[in-house]
């Protein structure tokens, strides 16, 4: 469904993504391994068009994505959840899902919409549509927190309302960057209650993560990228054994025990 | 004390005018960080589209001709956003300064050729041309309708900003514009809708204007200084801050006029250094990171 196809990626004269190539099947949930600095965000943000893919080619179900602005990835069907606090600060938690439920519907969202698919209607992905109701149950905590600023939230309360945002996208896939970054080691936990709930869905996930104990336990596959290249590709019970896997990412497990301190 | 309700009547309809150039101006540099001086060009092609309209003959409303102006100005703007300012966004200051500053003299040549360079003035319509009577003093009616329409401009701007989901999504784009796109938002067309929106204000300003003074080339940079002055004390891209400045200007002009004649002007400069001496990002404005 989602195809990386030798994409490089530059930040000014630093060559950061050297020839990447990845697929993630449809209803599956693959992770990218690596060190901080290895590449994973430039691959999420060259996927989003928010870094050009020169030379190389993206593409979701054979659409190419590699030459689109970022608003017409997303239309495409790419959902992204940043890493981080990237949540629209100013904005209350409702105010934030009923933006992102705007898009699926008319009224003066669809005088921004330039494309989109052809017929208007959401596109087809699966579970679709999503609405603020079901956002709602699967995340009940949001429904409390509808008139609390978004910056005021915690770190995983923050998380929900990103992947309810997302979500409310009716995306075809989901792209997470680090999505245990920063949490609370109960958070975690949920954090992959919600994931295996998508996977239960069919959605497909690409998670960019360092925390392999976390990720080990939703993944069907995972890549392992180091200095901007895949290093191997393995099955999920294949990667859990790699010494190779572990050699590299020795930082990523400091961090975790680190999260558990908090 | 005869003067005291002519002086805030004329304080707060000069306050109310200033507030809605000042307003364009403010949100379009709180949602895009562009410093535009065309927004001068609009004004003055506001208050001169009214004289045209006025001048068209008799069963033209004057009512038309407010709209007339406002829409001739969020026609210039929509133009220039798209062949210039769209390029800019990345941009230092200084170059936007420029190119802006450019545009508004290339807007002030065209201007020329179409309204010549003489100084032209219209009435305000009849209903509107009397005075009215209150504690004691005549208040000529028109500056009371330039108030409300002050008023009406701020209480719409807040609803948009508070309420609707334009205004949210744009100041969700003030704080993260990157997020704003990969949510499927087309960020240049946000852009261009709220740089139309700014000189559809510059031209209304411009429009209101035109019955109470005469309408002449020049007027396009002396409103820009003093547009610039208000949002700087009530602090750059807020809107409330906006309509603080220009209560504040308003003021300063009145008492200016009244007192000390001969140094009008140098009171609102003063007002100016006064604020920014203790407060150098505005009174309701923050400082930038």
């Amino acid at each position: 469904m989602l195809t990386l196809d030798n994409v490089h990626a530059y930040y000014g004269d630093a060559h950061i993504l050297q020839g990447v190539s990845l697929a993630v099947g449809a209803g599956e949930v693959v992770a990218l391994f690596g060190r901080n600095g290895a590449g994973k965000t430039t691959t999420m943000r060259t996927i989003m068009g928010l870094n050009r893919a020169a030379p190389g080619h993206i593409t979701l179900d054979g659409t190419e994505l590699s030459r689109l602005p970022a608003h017409r990835v997303a239309r495409a069907g790419v959902g992204y959840v940043p890493s981080g606090r990237r949540v629209f600060a100013a904005l209350t938690t409702g105010q934030c899902l009923s933006l992102a439920a705007g898009r699926q519907r008319g009224g003066w969202a669809r005088a921004w919409r330039q494309g989109g698919s052809a017929d208007g209607s959401p596109p087809a992905g699966p579970g679709n549509p999503w609405t603020i109701d079901r956002v709602h149950s699967i995340f009940p905590k949001l429904v409390e927190l509808a008139d609390r600023r978004a910056g005021l939230l915690s770190g995983g309360e923050q998380q929900m309302l990103k992947l309810g945002q997302a979500l409310l996208r009716n995306p075809r896939i989901l792209l997470l960057d680090e999505p245990s970054e920063g949490l609370a080691p109960a958070v975690v936990a949920e954090m992959s209650q919600w994931i295996t709930t998508l996977r239960q869905e069919g959605m497909s996930v690409l998670i960019a993560e360092q925390n392999v104990r976390f990720t080990m336990a939703v993944i069907d596959r995972g890549y392992l990228l180091a200095k901007g290249r895949i290093r191997f590709e393995a099955a999920a019970r294949d990667l859990a054994g790699s010494p190779e896997l572990h050699e590299h990412l020795a930082m990523g497990t400091a961090r975790t025990d680190l999260g558990d301190r908090q | 004390m005869h003067s005291l309700v002519l002086d805030i009547a004329g304080t707060l309809s000069a306050a109310a005018n200033l507030f809605v150039v000042a307003a364009g101006l403010t949100l379009v540099f709180g949602a895009m960080r562009i410093i535009n001086m065309a927004h001068g060009s609009f004004y003055m092609y506001g208050a001169f589209a009214v004289t045209t309209v006025l001048g068209v003959g008799a069963g033209w409303r004057f009512w038309l001709a407010l709209l007339a102006g406002a829409v001739v100005a969020a026609v210039a703007g929509l133009t220039v956003e798209v062949t210039v300012i769209r390029r800019l966004y990345d941009a230092e200051h200084l170059t936007q300064l420029l190119a802006t500053y450019a545009v508004l003299l290339i807007f002030a040549d065209i201007g020329q050729r179409i309204w010549g360079t003489g100084y032209r003035t219209v009435n305000p319509p009849p209903v509107l041309a009397s005075g009215i009577s209150i504690a004691g003093g005549q208040v000529p009616r028109y500056q009371l309708f330039v108030i409300g329409v002050g008023a009406a401009v701020g209480l719409a701007l807040w609803l948009m900003l508070a309420r609707t989901r334009f205004g949210w999504l744009l100041r969700a784009a003030v704080q993260d514009p990157e997020s704003v796109a990969t949510g499927g938002t087309n960020l240049a067309w946000l852009r261009t809708g709220v740089f139309v929106i700014g000189a559809f204000l510059a031209g209304l300003g411009g429009a209101l204007i035109a019955p109470m003074q005469s309408i002449a080339p020049g007027m396009d940079v002396s409103i820009i200084v003093s547009v610039f002055i208000v949002v700087t004390i009530g602090g750059l891209g807020s809107v409330a801050g906006a309509a603080l400045g220009a209560l504040l200007i308003g003021l300063a002009q009145t008492l200016g006029a009244e007192f000390f004649a001969s140094w009008a002007a140098s009171l609102i400069y003063l007002t100016m250094i006064v604020v920014l001496a203790i407060r150098p990002w505005g009174l309701l404005g923050v400082p930038e990171r």
